[in-house]
């Protein structure tokens, strides 16, 4: 009996092997619609972020709305999930920022409210760049504060 | 792909099965469609078009675009006017509704230029679906959220035009095949592809669209020539108007003007070139050897090794079909794949012709889901074989070969997905730098403080969509999946 002639009605197990697998993937768009139409938001869960995790992580969306929706203190340390930053599992979102070499997350969080320290801590932060070498984010940080370079200083790694 | 019609069994007669694809398409593009809704509008191209059609009446809107030069695009943003103004404010519902409705059109349009009469018929769509949906050339259709995809319009207007080709004809065929083409024409330089698959539709005996309507919509042709060479001095974009892939890598309107503007010829001729081996090939993406400058350095992806994989075997099997169909062809009998093959040939030669000032992958979309049509003619061709074959080794190797192409096509579509659930979060983070009166939102908001409320509206969505970080997505996921060129 053949596949298309007169009277055939089913593919044969050969037909199917061939072109089965896209079948594999009309699963997953069926889940998709159906959750859509169910409110739901399949294959798009969004983990909830801390304001640090959200400056390591580059999101600049979420550093957004959480400072601007959830009122999300952009100068104090927050909780880092491990691996995100090696060993650290907590810092500022200034500091998330430098570690992960992002001056445009360092730029938006100054926008958004976040302060470089004055003294010390700026010093340290620059450092933090500098062994980072995050040669942008330095340069960023160099505008803040009282505009003093404090990289003649950074000897030591700090983590 | 037989063209014989076969009943199958009693509960599912052939009608059943055609609604069975069109509903299959209509649930691959919605689960397309659902990362395209999950993007906030683009924040460059698209927040300067939609400024664009805030400040100036339909009217002017039309009148200023006939006379830029370099490109004819008087419909480009009209299009984007008239569902701004309707919109109400919910422009991000309204364009993102848009979007997707063009997506499920374009599969079901795709599906309808096939015949699907029985089990075997139907299992080729899955195939055909994958390969109009996870080519390279189709992506920036959907990843770029504009309000309103032009690249994905023109597509649509070509598969529109291709389903008025086929069938019995009629005068409303004929005035919808001429409309048509003046909309699509009027919207982008490839809209003119609506002409070379009328006409290649034409002289391949599709009658669904007149002789007398071709030669109005020649005509019409002509006179977009005329007008845009003539009076309206409009004539082709320069060398200084885009970036463009070149050898291993892209270059800035600087470097191509340096290297080709005493003779650009050669820089046209290579990206003719470029646009149709991306098309059968997947290489050079928009003009630019990626696999090859890879392999070369060493540094080569899975992504693009599967990418130009899975495309050269759905090339090699066109091929396949082609050869295979030659000695019908002699004792001249022609079947309607055969006059897809060769409309496909003429908009693959079109689409290229028509791109040449500039590579990118999306320009050929057009050609690429003609490919996409070839390929499942030949798949099609190729499935009823097994069907009729004994089992034996050169059976086998087919059988084998055949899933792997599927396997292949099936991952270029789910990567679909994942590339737009990154491009939603790259394009959510683009908003949070938007700033009025620095690029891209250029404009005075003293003297136009609704386009400042506007930028303040599209940004406060962006805010506040919720998307997933790819950050967080196993590292491997992005080797494999292929972004967009």
């Amino acid at each position: 009996m053949t596949a298309n002639g007169a009277g055939a009605a089913w593919p044969s197990a050969l037909q199917l092997v061939a072109a089965g697998a896209p079948l594999v993937a009309f699963l997953g768009s069926l889940a998709i619609v159906a959750g859509w139409a169910a409110g739901a938001s399949p294959f798009w869960s969004v983990p909830t972020l801390t304001l640090s995790e959200a400056a390591a992580a580059r999101d600049a969306g979420e550093v957004t709305r959480l400072i601007e929706r959830e009122h999300v203190d952009p100068n104090r340390a927050w909780p880092v999930r491990a691996g995100l930053l090696d060993a650290v599992r907590s810092a500022t979102p200034l500091e998330a920022a430098v570690r992960a070499r992002r001056p445009e997350i360092v730029g938006l969080l100054l926008r958004l409210g976040a302060v470089v320290p004055d003294g010390p801590p700026r010093a340290a932060l620059i450092c933090l760049g500098v062994h980072s070498a995050a040669d942008d984010v330095v340069t960023l940080l160099l505008e803040t504060g009282d505009r003093s370079d404090p990289r003649g200083g950074c000897t030591a790694r700090i983590d | 792909m037989s063209d014989a019609v076969t009943t199958g069994a009693p509960f599912a007669s052939p009608r059943r099965w055609r609604l069975a694809a069109h509903a299959y398409a209509v649930v691959v593009a919605l689960g397309i469609g659902y990362f395209v809704a999950g993007s906030p509008l683009q924040a460059s191209e698209a927040l300067r078009n939609m400024m664009a059609v805030q400040r100036t009446g339909l009217y002017e809107l039309l009148v200023s675009q006939f006379t830029q030069g370099g490109f004819l695009r008087p419909l480009l943003l009209a299009q984007i006017d008239v569902p701004f103004e309707l919109a109400q404010g919910r422009y991000f519902e309204v364009f993102k509704a848009i979007h997707v409705a063009q997506v499920v059109l374009a599969a079901m349009l795709f599906v309808n230029l096939r015949p699907v009469r029985n089990a075997v018929e139907m299992l080729s769509v899955p195939f055909g679906l994958a390969l109009l949906f996870g080519s390279h050339t189709f992506a920036g259709t959907v990843t770029e959220a504009f309000p309103i995809n032009t690249f994905l319009t023109i597509v649509l207007c070509c598969l529109a035009a291709a389903n008025l080709a086929q069938g019995l004809p009629s005068r409303w065929k004929d005035a919808a095949a001429v409309t048509l083409f003046v909309v699509a024409a009027l919207t982008v330089e490839t809209g003119l592809l609506v002409w070379v698959c009328l006409a290649a539709a034409w002289i391949a005996g599709f009658r669904g669209v007149s002789g007398r309507a071709l030669l109005v919509t020649t005509a019409a042709l002509a006179a977009y020539m005329v007008l845009r060479f003539g009076p309206l001095h409009v004539g082709a974009p320069a060398l200084v108007e885009r970036s463009s892939g070149f050898g291993f890598r892209v270059l800035d309107p600087p470097e191509l003007i340096a290297r080709f503007g005493d003779n650009p010829l050669l820089f046209y001729a290579y990206n003719v070139a470029a646009q149709v081996l991306t098309v059968l090939f997947a290489e050079p993406k928009a003009g630019v050897w990626v696999l090859a400058r890879g392999l070369s350095t060493g540094d080569w992806l899975l992504r693009d090794l599967l990418g130009v994989a899975a495309t050269t075997g759905a090339t090699v099997l066109i091929g396949w079909y082609a050869a295979s169909r030659v000695p019908v062809w002699r004792r001249g009998e022609v079947a309607e794949g055969d006059r897809w093959l060769f409309v496909a040939a003429a908009m693959l030669a079109g689409n290229a012709v028509v791109s040449y000032p500039y590579t990118k992958s999306v320009i050929v979309s057009p050609a690429g889901a003609f490919h996409a049509l070839a390929a499942v003619i030949a798949f099609g061709t190729a499935l009823e074989r097994l069907g009729r074959a004994r089992l034996r080794p050169a059976l086998a190797l087919a059988v084998v070969l055949l899933a792997a192409l599927s396997a292949a096509w099936t991952v270029r579509l789910v990567g679909l997905h994942y590339r737009l659930r990154e491009k939603a979060f790259l394009t959510r983070n683009d908003w949070m730098f938007v700033t009025a009166g620095r690029p891209p939102a250029e404009v005075d908001v003293r003297r136009y403080p609704a386009a400042g409320r506007l930028i303040g509206q599209l940004r406060e969505e962006a805010v506040s969509i919720r998307v997933p970080n790819p950050v967080f997505d196993p590292p491997r996921v992005s080797r494999v999946f292929e972004e967009a060129w």
